[in-house]
């Protein structure tokens, strides 16, 4: 069976795109602050969000922005999986929470923190928020590999354990931060192109040269 | 410390502890800190709230008792510190 890509949302270099538009960029802003004000943009009304870590607030917002445009009440919650990948792990929370018990005199974990120091809790953040309860994996790799993400994607569809996806890469460091999300379909109208290796590699690049060059623009 | 200073500092450390999304001015004494608050406070602010009790006042709190039916206000939180700083004193 084919898969095609119906939409995709990309955050990177505090510039938000969807389906290659930018619909929302703050040049002045930490990853913290950027992602907080991209909530207060967008109206989101999902207080919980401020709970969570860096990493868990991106795929929040990036999978409430990717599925704003899918039409979702027409498909069933548990006919759609996540499959992501990523590279550093929960590194964010975890040196946080390293730090919080670093020093016996000021040893005081914070459960708050601790919670987060798994990548795939941002998944279950994703799924509470949207009602999903089917297959989620994350898959960590050295750098993106849309080989895993096609192949594993396609494989789940094609087995019938899900019928539609919400997939990507998603990473966040103390420098850097990027996801990439897309929404896999088996249905070909109004799609972005083929569900596979070169095209999801090609949307990524594009998108991602496109923000950089968007913030270099407005300088 | 004055008991309405305590409860200033304790709506600031809660808000900023817990990462609250809320106007402090919308908090008094007497507002619900757990049911019916309006605050979305899960198990896991329990035990935040619990380390915050430990890091910034001394007070070990065991997790097995019922927080949320101890700490119903700010009001009966603040009193629960000022007694058991008077008991360790």
């Amino acid at each position: 069976m084919k898969t095609y890509i119906e939409h995709t949302c990309h955050i990177s270099s505090q510039t938000i795109s969807v389906d290659g538009s930018v619909i929302f960029f703050d040049e002045n802003n930490s990853i913290g602050n950027f992602l907080n004000l991209s909530y207060r943009h967008f109206c989101m009304e999902y207080p919980k969000f401020f709970k969570m870590d860096i990493l868990s607030k991106l795929a929040f917002l990036t999978t409430e922005l990717l599925l704003r445009e899918v039409n979702i009440n027409a498909i069933a919650k548990e006919n759609i999986g996540i499959v992501l990948g990523n590279c550093s792990s929960s590194i964010l929370s975890d040196l946080s929470h390293q730090e919080s018990i670093q020093k016996t005199a000021t040893h005081f974990p914070s459960p708050s923190v601790f919670v987060y120091t798994l990548p795939n809790i941002m998944m279950g953040e994703m799924s509470i928020r949207h009602g999903l309860s089917n297959e989620n994996t994350l898959f960590i790799n050295d750098d993106f590999s849309p080989e895993i993400l096609e192949n594993y994607t396609n494989y789940l569809i094609n087995e019938h354990i899900i019928e539609y996806a919400i997939s990507g890469w998603i990473n966040a460091q103390s420098d850097s931060y990027e996801a990439f999300f897309y929404f896999v379909t088996p249905h070909s109208v109004n799609s972005l192109g083929n569900h596979d290796c070169e095209n999801i590699e090609y949307l990524r690049s594009y998108r991602k040269e496109y923000h950089t060059q968007y913030l270099e623009n407005i300088h | 410390m004055e008991k309405e200073e305590l409860i200033d500092n304790l709506k600031a450390q809660i808000i900023r502890q817990l990462n609250l999304d809320v106007d402090p001015d919308l908090i008094n004494g007497e507002s619900p800190i757990f049911k019916n608050s309006g605050l979305g406070l899960d198990s896991i602010d329990d035990l935040e709230l619990v380390a915050l009790l430990g890091r910034n006042y001394g007070i070990k709190v065991g997790y097995l008792e019922d927080i949320q039916k101890k700490f119903k206000t700010l009001n009966s939180l603040a009193d629960f510190i000022i007694k058991e700083s008077v008991e360790q004193t």
